[in-house]
């Protein structure tokens, strides 16, 4: 009996207690949220879209033809950005200057003035960006995949600036898809190791040194999901794209790839921020480099 | 009538003759000192208080009448001879004191600390918890004042302050974590606890380097009767204590204590393991923790003991899943080992010396390992380390009969690993050991005027040195009380603490995943600055005491881990990364207390009205927000029924906390990447801490019964119910997604909440041989 008991008192112990119940969320309403980017030579690229509650069936949907974008410099407006899909608008091609401010403005038909973007500068288009593959032997975490080792150095004088990011593509069979994402910012330049990558189903090893110039080496495991194929293959093409990017971009790119909820549930997570006057998302400005290797 | 009234104040004249009574105070049966026993002159209504070492000294005139008392012992009365300079007072236990609840609300009342709560062995088991196991920390959440953080943490929360804010002292040795269990319960094994005592309002100026509250226990040195040997056998663990004197013939001369626990849950699942091993298919988990601690106490005589003290814990959980041929592992082994050695002169019956050398460690290590098919094994070992050597001198003055002098001083090198990873991959360079030299030199006294007035103050200096920067600070520390004839005192306290020393953590748990770093060039120290203003009321009818306060707390230059990292996941990086620094706070709150006492029935109950905010510019948009730890209000209420002279008590507490502030996603959105939409929606958190979990109430039941064996020996029973009324509260907000199986895209995305204990019955059984 005793035995029982004891068995029967470990059994309650050691099961699951965890119980999940709906949470009473407070009322929330839907609101504008707007992507957009201001290179320093070229067309502003305006992704508008909405938020959706919790609980409810996700719907980013908007009437587009409902919204007007309407892009605004130190003398007034400059032009408004032409509608195109899926959410996305497109600015005439540009001449920005780095020493003017530029802001975005959203109209709804009936509201008026729904959504405002502070005033940003664009950055100046970096001049002496050197990206190259490297003799450098690269212990990937897994031994299954082949790595291979690049370099990216910025040497540009002027550069003065502190915030970039990397976008790394394969191509296999036709189809591209993204191996890795790398932000790299002076405030989380501590030691060598200074990006975070993304997605974190592929990993990278990288050193980076970020001073008055830019030297940053990296790994990367040659493996890309194809969709299509429903496997992770070789890539046969990879494609480099770096961006010098300002504190906005990088901000909510440390944002987005935060583990706000993957590790637990106790994780605190990070509070989205918009440069913005009303409404809500990320005005800012950036400009790309683009490479590409074929692999052997 | 005047000439005989006249003729006696001649008399009492001519007999007073004022001499110094000082001693010892001691447990008659177990032949140890009693620290903060109360030593009362009944004549002149003046009292002291026995140091750590059961040291009184009190002036008194021959023929005046003393009186010792202390919580769960007889009171002893002496009349004042002339040959009294110096007394050893031996004090019998009481198994049941009807006065008990007098005697600890007399020492709440005058007690030579304000805002300090002392428990001993017996109180801390009077509390009924979790699974039986009586804990030290959590038997002071039933303080007004004191929170807990959630459920399953054994972290708690001293007015709204952080658990890291709180230092931890094991017979004056700094413990750093003190979580057994992921939090469940406190690594401190209740058998051994002689005293503990938490600090909250006046902080003696001997204490320091925490921003928060102080928790000093005391471990038992061991009985001088004879060898007693105690067997507790409990649901998750069981311990085992041994104490007595070393020495069969100078009984007093030197005594022991040694205390073992070990929880058994891993020899139960031996099988499972062996069979993941052998065989594929299959998961296994497996948790083991242990501790050893104890004292040695030898007197070369009666004026000079010498204390060793140590303790050593460590928690084990280990996981396994996946097949033979592509298996992971998960290891984590966390732990503390603390010695301390003290050496205590009574020099003259007015100074008291004590001199302390201590060591402490903690380590916290995560292994993860992946063995594949073509059995190449990949993973990383992550580590942490803490190392503190502590030299310390301090001395008692007992100046006059109302001025008491403490002075010290202290030098502790501390010794960092934030964090070090080997990994079967390339990493980045580890982290490097970070050393910090800290001297403190202090003074406090304690001064009492007129009977009716009493001052505590103290200046403690601090000189914090690392190899970037050297830190310099005062803290001044008083404490001001009036007394009244109507047994009543009004109160009012302010104190500066500084923590140089700072703990990043990614979570609330109770998890092991803590670094500890130091004040350097780049965090300032955390510093606390606290207003206490009370009145306390004794004796009104049934209520032995009536208690209330307010307090205001300001905090500068507080450290909060940055929002949305993963410490675990970034564990090789320098913990300077990881942190939002320069951050302000404030709480500030109202507390009610009482106790209540009709023949063998007690209760207790306090209620806390708290708020507890901070602001840090990258956090929340730089606006203020609620701290984690806000709690608008905490209610607790206990009653203790005794009978039979104590074999049988029946214990209820219940429990109210106002929910704690989280941070929860209020929308969903569309995410953006590189010119392109994302994939998956992006939860987006508006504002920190911007849900309050609801709130969370529980009743605990126990009913402990003492009774003596054929053999007779005394065994105990303790029975009950934890969450009696099988409340699920809530412990978090967890992310859920619902996919749609056609687009195989996120459809929804819901949230909901955890609750992980319900009702849970427990016993306890404990044999003293």
């Amino acid at each position: 009996m005793k035995v029982t008991i004891l068995i029967s008192l470990i059994c309650i112990l050691y099961c699951s207690c965890e119980r999940k119940f709906e949470v009473d969320l407070p009322f929330s309403a839907d609101e504008l949220i707007l992507y957009a980017e201001l290179p320093i030579n070229g067309r502003i690229k305006a992704f508008l879209s909405k938020s959706s509650a919790i609980d409810v069936q996700i719907d980013f949907e908007l009437d587009y033809t409902k919204y007007t974008i309407v892009l605004f410099g130190d003398d007034g407006v400059i032009d408004t950005l032409n509608y195109e899909e899926n959410g996305f608008y497109y600015s005439e091609k540009i001449q920005f200057s780095s020493t003017n401010e530029y802001s975005l403005k959203v109209f709804n038909e009936l509201e008026g003035l729904v959504l405002e973007t502070q005033s940003i500068s664009p950055l100046p288009l970096l001049e002496d960006v050197l990206i190259k593959e490297t003799t450098k032997v690269v212990q990937g975490l897994n031994p299954q995949y082949e790595t291979k080792a690049f370099s990216i150095e910025v040497a540009d004088p002027k550069s003065q600036l502190d915030y970039y990011s990397v976008q790394i593509t394969g191509v296999s069979e036709g189809i591209e898809s993204i191996v890795g994402f790398f932000v790299i910012g002076k405030d989380s330049e501590v030691r060598s190791d200074c990006g975070f990558a993304l997605p974190s189903s592929y990993y990278f090893t990288d050193k980076c040194k970020l001073n008055n110039s830019l030297l940053w080496e990296f790994g990367v495991e040659l493996a890309t999901y194809n969709a299509q194929l429903q496997k992770v293959v070789k890539p046969e093409i990879i494609t480099i794209t770096f961006n010098n990017i300002d504190k906005y971009w990088y901000d909510y790119y440390a944002t987005i790839s935060a583990p706000n909820f993957i590790e637990n549930a106790f994780l605190v997570p990070k509070v989205f921020t918009s440069n913005f006057k009303q409404g809500r998302g990320v005005w800012a400005a950036s400009n790309s480099q683009i490479q590409s290797f074929l692999v052997k | 009538m005047f000439r005989i009234i006249f003729f006696l104040f001649l008399s009492t004249a001519a007999y007073t003759q004022q001499i110094r009574v000082s001693g010892f105070v001691l447990d008659r049966e177990r032949g140890e000192s009693i620290p903060s026993a109360t030593v009362k002159n009944l004549n002149t209504l003046s009292s002291v208080y026995t140091n750590k070492e059961g040291y009184f000294s009190i002036s008194a005139s021959i023929g005046e009448s003393l009186v010792f008392s202390s919580v769960g012992f007889r009171k002893q009365i002496i009349v004042v001879a002339k040959s009294d300079t110096y007394i050893n007072i031996r004090l019998d236990e009481a198994a049941i004191e009807l006065a008990e609840v007098e005697v600890r609300a007399e020492n709440e009342f005058k007690n030579k600390v304000i805002g300090v709560s002392s428990l001993n062995s017996v109180q801390i088991k009077d509390i009924p918890s979790l699974f039986g196991e009586p804990d030290v920390l959590k038997a002071f959440l039933t303080t007004p004042g004191v929170a807990m953080v959630n459920e399953i943490s054994s972290g708690f929360s001293v007015r709204g302050g952080k658990p890291s804010q709180n230092l931890i002292l094991l017979d004056g040795t700094t413990v750093y974590n003190q979580s057994h269990l992921f939090g469940l319960t406190s690594n401190f094994n209740p058998d051994l606890v002689k005293e503990a005592k938490l600090y909250k309002s006046y902080f003696p100026s001997e204490f320091g380097g925490r921003a928060s509250s102080v928790l000093d226990v005391t471990l038992k040195e061991g009985n001088s009767s004879h060898i007693k040997q105690e067997i507790s056998i409990g649901v998750i663990n069981s311990r085992y204590l041994i104490e007595g004197p070393m020495n069969r013939v100078n009984r007093d001369k030197t005594t022991f204590s040694l205390g073992l626990r070990s929880s058994y849950l891993t020899l139960f699942l031996l099988p499972t393991k062996l069979n993941a091993r052998r065989l594929s298919g299959n998961e296994y988990f497996n948790y083991w923790l242990y501790d050893v601690s104890g004292k040695v106490r030898h007197s070369f005589n009666d004026k000079i003991n010498l204390y060793l003290g140590f303790y050593h814990g460590n928690d084990y959980w280990e996981s396994l899943t996946g097949s033979k041929d592509n298996l992971s592992s998960f290891k984590v082994n966390w732990g503390n080992f603390t010695f301390s050695s003290r050496l205590a002169f009574l020099i003259s019956e007015k100074i008291f010396l004590n001199t302390q050398a201590s060591i402490t460690t903690y380590h916290h290590k995560i292994n993860l390992g992946f063995k594949t098919q073509d059995l190449n094994e990949n993973g990383f070992l992550v580590s942490s380390k803490v190392n503190d050597l502590e030299l310390k001198v301090y001395a008692d003055w007992y100046a006059t009969s109302s001025l008491q002098v403490k002075l010290g001083s202290n030098f502790t090198r501390h010794a960092f690993l934030p964090s070090t990873i080997k990994a079967s991959f390339q990493t980045g360079s580890p982290n490097q050991e970070l050393i910090a030299n800290e001297f403190v030199t202090f003074v406090s006294f304690e001064k009492e005027f007129n009977k009716n007035y009493k001052v505590d103050g103290g200046l403690r200096m601090v000189a914090f040195d690392t190899n970037t920067e050297t830190f310099l600070q005062f803290e001044p520390r008083v404490a001001f009380r009036k007394f009244s004839k109507k047994n009543s005192q009004f109160y009012f306290t302010y104190n500066r603490m500084n923590q140089f020393i700072h703990q990043v953590s990614s979570n609330s748990l109770g998890l092991p995943i803590d670094i500890w770093i130091p004040s350097n060039g780049v965090i300032e120290p955390e510093q606390m600055d606290q207003f206490d203003f009370g009145y306390i009321r004794m004796s009104l009818g049934n209520f032995k005491s009536l208690g209330l306060n307010v307090f205001y707390k300001k905090f500068s230059n507080l450290l909060e881990f940055q929002s949305g990292v993963s410490l675990l996941t970034n564990l090789e990086k320098s913990p300077s990364e990881f942190v939002e620094r320069n951050g302000s706070g404030n709480a500030y709150g109202l507390e009610l207390s009482t106790l209540y006492s009709i023949g063998n029935l007690d209760f207790s109950g306090s209620h806390t009205y708290s708020s507890s905010r901070q602001q840090f510019a990258n956090i929340n948009n730089n606006k203020w927000f609620y701290s984690n730890f806000d709690r608008p209000h905490m209610i607790n209420i206990q009653a203790n029924q005794k009978w039979n002279q104590g074999q049988k008590s029946f214990t209820i507490n219940w429990v109210y906390y106002s929910g704690n502030p989280i941070s929860i996603a209020t929308k969903v959105i569309n995410s953006y990447s590189n010119g392109e939409q994302g994939v998956q929606p992006y939860l987006l958190y508006a504002e920190r801490n911007n849900y309050r979990l609801p709130d969370y109430h529980r009743l605990d039941i126990s009913f402990n019964l003492s009774k003596e064996t054929r053999r007779h020996r005394e065994r105990m029973i303790r029975v009950g119910l934890y969450n009696a009324y099988n409340r699920f509260n809530a412990l978090y907000v967890k992310v859920d997604f619902e996919y749609n199986n056609l687009s195989n895209i996120n459809n929804k995305v819901v949230l909901k909440k955890g609750a992980v204990l319900p009702v849970l019955p427990f016993i306890n059984y404990t044999l003293k041989l």
